[in-house]
């Protein structure tokens, strides 16, 4: 699933959150225990912003064993800039296309 | 999010208003119909390229609006809507297309609540989250 701009910009408007972010993607999946041993905050609360970066589509989990490991997620992140511009270049070519059946409707009457 | 676009065609409005709400003309220029339903509430589907889109339609004014909520595929929806007009300079018809995107299937719930918007986006919601189930 891909992960909405929304949601996104919503996950990472937090500065531990995006500490968390950051100390992830640095470290490779770790749990949340690992991760609080390198943030000023409780294992409690790297639990909350896991959930809600994970709600984001920023990690993901996995299980192994009795651990649950948190890494970034493979897929990528769209951006809104990146959306705007595949969406525009989806839409000027469906007009062209509009554009070349309005041709050859007006000049077969 | 929002992208607009638009196009002048030297057509009259009623000849742009069959190339956007005829199957055939449909899919050759913008994706081929699946389904089609064209009145408010109405339920579409495309093959968008390798995807299937569902659709609802929001709005039809003839000869001036169409309007619509698809899916990407992917969980995240958008508001489609086509606005035509009469276009002074070349007296064709200005057709002005706007995509914005709403939030993913979680964003469902902040729009406006009423039986028939919860019944039609129940639906497009409960399909895509059975395609991600599907692809997961």
């Amino acid at each position: 699933m891909s992960a909405s701009a929304d949601a996104v910009f919503d996950a990472l408007g937090d500065p531990t959150r995006r500490a968390v972010l950051e100390l992830v993607g640095r470290t490779g999946p770790a749990t949340a225990t690992e991760l609080a041993a390198h943030l000023p905050v409780t294992r409690q609360a790297v639990v909350k912003h896991l959930d809600t970066l994970r709600a984001a589509g920023l990690v993901e989990s996995n299980r192994t064993g009795r651990d649950v490991r948190y890494g970034l997620t493979a897929a990528p992140l769209e951006s809104a800039a990146a959306w705007m511009a595949r969406v525009g270049t989806t839409w000027d070519a469906r007009l062209g296309r509009l554009q070349t059946r309005a041709t050859r409707k007006k000049s077969s009457g | 999010m929002r992208v607009t676009r638009d196009v002048v065609l030297d057509l009259s409005v009623e000849e742009v208003w069959q190339l956007l709400t005829d199957p055939d003309e449909l899919a050759a220029w913008f994706a081929a119909p699946l389904a089609l339903d064209l009145r408010p509430g109405g339920v579409a589907a495309f093959a968008d390229g390798g995807t299937v889109r569902r659709a609802v339609v929001d709005e039809v004014v003839e000869g001036r609006r169409l309007a619509f909520t698809w899916d990407d595929g992917d969980g995240t929806l958008s508001h489609v809507t086509f606005d035509l007009h009469a276009d002074e300079d070349s007296g064709g018809v200005r057709v002005a297309v706007t995509e914005t995107r709403a939030s993913t299937a979680g964003g469902i719930r902040r729009l406006p609540v009423g039986a028939l918007w919860d019944d039609r986006l129940l639906g497009l919601e409960v399909l895509s989250l059975t395609r991600q189930l599907v692809s997961a």
